[in-house]
């Protein structure tokens, strides 16, 4: 699988440097800036049902979950408007439509074909401007897996067509609460789907944290009496403790080369922020005071951590050095700010701050300008944490009467519940997987 | 013997309360639950009584019994640690008791409300538990016996979304870990 979707990705740069389309080459830079202005405007494409090539009963079926997951993922990409046809694509050549000047940017369309449960997608991606196929390679996949084929599938049409990579196949970790107050860490799919758990020990597990590599998860358990760091890995499910000072070890947040961890840690007798160093196992002490210090996260530069402290008697955001020096305070408004997560793309910070109604979601840019309250409810909108594009935002609100996961895009637009079942929350998105 | 006629004279005290417990339904068992992480209640072979109140009665025959040790939940405000005239009272009766029995160790938990976000309510029900572990060291009770661990708000005893039921959970709460 490795091999062929490396493979796959090759072949895509290839194709994409062959034969992207200078308008659409130049067309990158602008998306990528222009995507935060209120007046970007999404690029559409048409969207045609996939051809089953074998006949039963199962083709419509796998033909409408392909539509389904495709739409919803490209529209989730941020950068495109679908429009769903049927029937088959015209035969359509050159023209200059790029999406601006009316028609779509691209269409797509394709085939599939299901053979002792094993399910093969080739789709058949082509640039609307040229007429050129841009994507025609085969997925092959579990048919019970079909969804992941698809993600894959749409993170490499938002590859080709943008130059930015994908978020479809990312996942997204959280805390469940079960019945006697348990609480558990699992595991879902970004859009909601194939939820599992990953541990079972009846206790109470919290603040999963991805490692850049995806493979690994960092989290809190109480599990032996004492609020202890572990680390899970993904690959072979296996545990270990990798802190258990005396009281907290709590908030881990791993740095972006995935060698530290920040966290909160209070042998000392408060909370303080440290940096672990994974490998070695050693501590640096970050802050001195008597204050709570939490939450932290890390710019991606690598160089700077945000976090709470509540110094001036009530928590507010503050960035500092990841050596603990040029502390500054980037949250005026409000008396409680909390739970701060920094963008991927390095410009703005997802915060918490407590309104007169509850509990809302804001971002504030690393400057301290151009405040915005995303959510806007009165209820708890909690832990926000960024998708690896930079571009939307997993958070866990309780406005339906129960705590559930919901997403939205960086301006607050397009809420979407992901969950049912109550009692989730702390999603942490994973990084791209590899 | 007198420890015997005392569980006599408290028997059907405790049945009430099996009684109690057991219409609450499972979920309410939880709070009067001392172990933080209980084992499963083993529901097919005895459906009504709960396991841990079995276990609170044999431990009155076996073990010389501390009818007095009781030692009261303090409650705090909102984003605070810090101990009104009222907790420090009760407080300092927990520490004349604390005092009649040095022998004991003690479980100081630090709680609070659904509000905020968890790694933060994590530090502040730490904070809680050491305040009033500093209160009680403060009054004579040895710092060995005491030892403080926060829940954060992972561990409500009211489930309400209210006011009156955030007020119930900021609270620490004692566990006698040796009897």
């Amino acid at each position: 699988m490795n091999i062929r979707s490396g493979f796959c990705a090759l072949l895509l740069s290839i194709l994409l440097f062959n034969l992207l389309p200078d308008t659409l080459a130049h067309a990158q830079t602008d998306v990528y800036l222009r995507i935060y202005e209120k007046t970007f405007q999404r690029m559409e494409v048409d969207l045609y049902p996939f051809e089953g090539q074998n006949r039963g009963a199962g083709q419509d079926v796998m033909a409408a979950t392909i539509t389904e997951v495709l739409s919803n993922d490209l529209w989730m990409s941020g950068y495109f408007k679908v429009n769903v046809k049927f029937g088959t694509p015209e035969p359509r050549t050159g023209g200059g439509q790029n999406g601006r000047s009316g028609g779509p940017l691209a269409w797509i369309a394709g085939k599939f074909r299901i053979q002792d449960g094993r399910l093969a997608i080739q789709p058949d991606l082509v640039d609307a401007a040229s007429g050129r196929t841009i994507i025609k390679s085969e997925y092959f996949e579990q048919e019970n897996n079909a969804r992941r084929a698809v993600h894959k599938i749409a993170d490499d049409i938002v590859y080709s067509l943008t130059g930015e990579e994908g978020i479809a196949s990312t996942r997204v970790a959280f805390v469940k609460e079960g019945r006697n107050g348990h609480k558990e860490i699992g595991v879902m799919d970004y859009d909601g789907k194939n939820a599992r758990t990953l541990t079972n020990d009846k206790s109470i597990n919290l603040s999963p944290a991805w490692s850049p590599d995806g493979e690994k998860l960092a989290f809190t358990s109480f599990k032996d009496e004492n609020p202890n760091l572990y680390l899970l890995n993904l690959r072979n499910s296996t545990q270990y403790r990798l802190s258990d000072g005396k009281g907290l070890n709590s908030a881990p947040a791993w740095s972006p080369d995935g060698k530290r961890l920040a966290l909160t840690l209070s042998k000392d007798g408060n909370a303080e922020l440290y940096i672990m160093d994974v490998e070695r196992k050693k501590f640096r002490r970050l802050t001195y005071n008597r204050a709570i210090d939490s939450s932290p996260s890390w710019s991606p530069s690598n160089r700077e951590i945000v976090f709470t402290s509540d110094r001036t008697g009530s928590p507010q955001v503050y960035i500092m050095d990841t050596d603990g020096l040029n502390v500054r305070r980037l949250t005026y408004a409000g008396s409680y700010n909390d739970s701060p997560n920094w963008s991927p793309r390095g410009d703005k910070i997802a915060y918490v701050s407590r309104t007169a109604s509850g509990f809302d979601i804001y971002t504030i840019d690393v400057t301290g300008e151009k405040n915005m309250r995303l959510t806007d409810s009165s209820n708890a909108n909690e832990d926000p944490c960024w998708s690896a594009n930079g571009f939307s935002l997993i958070f866990s609100s309780n406005r339906s009467g129960r705590r559930e996961l919901y997403s939205m895009f960086w301006d607050g637009s397009d809420q979407k519940k992901l969950t049912s079942g109550g009692g989730v929350y702390l999603p942490a998105w994973s990084p791209r997987q590899r | 013997m007198t420890q015997k006629r005392r569980l006599l004279q408290n028997l059907p005290l405790m049945f009430v309360l099996v009684g109690l417990v057991a219409c609450g339904g499972p979920k309410e068992t939880v709070k009067y639950e001392p172990d933080p992480f209980p084992q499963p209640v083993i529901t097919e072979q005895e459906p009504i009584q709960p396991v841990e109140e079995k276990v609170a009665v044999d431990e009155f025959v076996d073990v010389a019994p501390k009818p007095d040790l009781i030692l009261q939940t303090v409650n705090f405000e909102f984003d605070k640690s810090t101990l009104s005239a009222a907790t420090r009272a009760i407080l300092s009766q927990n520490a004349r008791i604390l005092q009649e029995y040095p022998e004991i160790d003690v479980r100081i938990e630090g709680h609070c409300d659904e509000r905020g976000t968890v790694e933060y309510n994590l530090a502040l029900g730490e904070r809680r538990a050491m305040a009033v572990r500093d209160y009680l060291v403060n009054f004579g009770v040895a710092p060995i016996s005491l030892s403080v661990i926060s829940y954060g708000k992972e561990r409500p005893i009211d489930t309400r979304h209210t006011p009156s039921g955030w007020d119930q959970n900021r609270r620490a709460e004692f566990v006698i870990l040796n009897q």
